[in-house]
């Protein structure tokens, strides 16, 4: 145990360090010097590697196929739906008028009135027609085209 | 030597300038000067280690592959530990597969390569020693077989602070151990390699 912490704290001589700068220049040197197809072939391998790297269009079909983006397709259109169907008013209610425009819708309800009450005059009219019309249907006959125009 | 940038550009991929911002698209320039710069001197470790051209190719592209994959996010100061930690544990895996490969093989009745009996193979090896390949001008050669010679973990402390410039820090991190340790390995390698190879370099 001595001698092994003896080796650790030893500082290496002038010598070993200049031997152990000549090794390693050899060896930088002999990885400089390699051969072309070594040099490409590890080219190849950088490059391999390289588009080997996750992508963020690979992450994009990946939340697709992990089943994100459906559910977020879906999530959404609930999100539109509670809002329309938020906005709708009930069925057979009105609404209140605003303060801003209350006077005009109000008088248009009113004129929506009036002229559903002329339409049911109209009604009341073309009541009266058809009691003339079955009283003398049998005698006049249609009135078109029997020559009795002039 | 590696600037800081922002952990939060996670994953962010390899020059796509058509819609990378700029701070990612410099995180990603930065990750392939990494790689480009230590590529070389990564393999040769690789090949010095596993002895093979093309399995230490491999093992430079596996940790190559991996850093991206998993930790081109970090920081840059981060990816040299990191890189030569993967390196040095898939050189480690191939060195076993090797040697259970090898192993097997030499069970097998069949096994052509099997040259136990052969005289020329168990014949003394005349290949001079160190000393003399370094006369003879194979200075590489004979320093590659002393370095392959070498323990494992004195072989790649003494490759991590020699050849790749890596601090005491860095190489225990890169070797997953204390940097006393890293030390200890790192005087032992030198000076096993001086007692080999010292006569050509005094």
């Amino acid at each position: 145990m001595s001698h092994r912490n003896n080796e650790e704290s030893a500082v290496m001589d002038t010598a070993s360090l200049e031997f152990e700068r000549r090794v390693a220049a050899l060896l930088a040197d002999s990885a400089d010097s390699l051969d072309g197809r070594t040099r490409s072939a590890l080219t190849r391998a950088r490059y391999a590697a390289l588009e080997k790297a996750p992508q963020p269009s690979s992450r994009a079909r990946s939340a697709i196929s992990r089943g994100w983006l459906p559910a977020g397709a879906v999530a959404t259109a609930l999100l539109v739906v509670v809002f329309f169907v938020g906005q709708r008013p009930p069925h057979g209610s009105l609404s209140a008028p605003s303060a801003a425009g209350g006077v005009d819708d109000f008088a248009l309800v009113i004129d929506a009135d009036a002229f559903d009450l002329s339409n049911d005059g109209d009604m009341d009219l073309d009541s009266d027609f058809y009691e003339w019309a079955a009283a003398t249907g049998g005698t006049s006959g249609t009135g078109l085209g029997d020559g009795n125009n002039s | 030597m590696f600037a800081t940038l922002n952990p939060s550009m996670a994953g962010m991929g390899p020059l796509k300038e058509g819609y990378l911002s700029d701070a990612t698209q410099a995180h990603s320039r930065e990750l392939e000067r990494f790689l480009a710069g230590v590529e070389r001197k990564a393999y040769r470790i690789a090949q010095i280690g596993l002895r093979n051209e093309q399995d230490a190719l491999d093992a430079v592209q596996d940790a190559m592959l991996q850093l991206v994959r998993s930790y081109a996010s970090r920081p840059a100061a981060e990816w040299p530990p990191l890189f030569y930690r993967i390196l040095e544990n898939r050189i480690r895996d191939m060195q076993r597969r090797s040697t259970v490969r090898g192993r097997v093989m030499s069970w097998l009745p069949w096994n052509s390569e099997d040259d136990s009996d052969d005289p020329v193979a168990l014949a003394p090896d005349p290949a001079p020693g160190p000393v003399a390949q370094l006369q003879g001008g194979e200075i590489m050669a004979a320093l590659e077989a002393a370095l392959a010679e070498l323990p494992a973990r004195q072989r790649q402390a003494f490759l991590l602070r020699s050849l790749e410039g890596l601090d005491v820090a860095q190489t225990a991190q890169a070797m997953g151990c204390s940097e006393g340790s890293v030390k200890t390995h790192h005087f032992r390698a030198v000076q096993v390699l001086r007692a080999r190879l010292g006569d050509f370099w005094q």
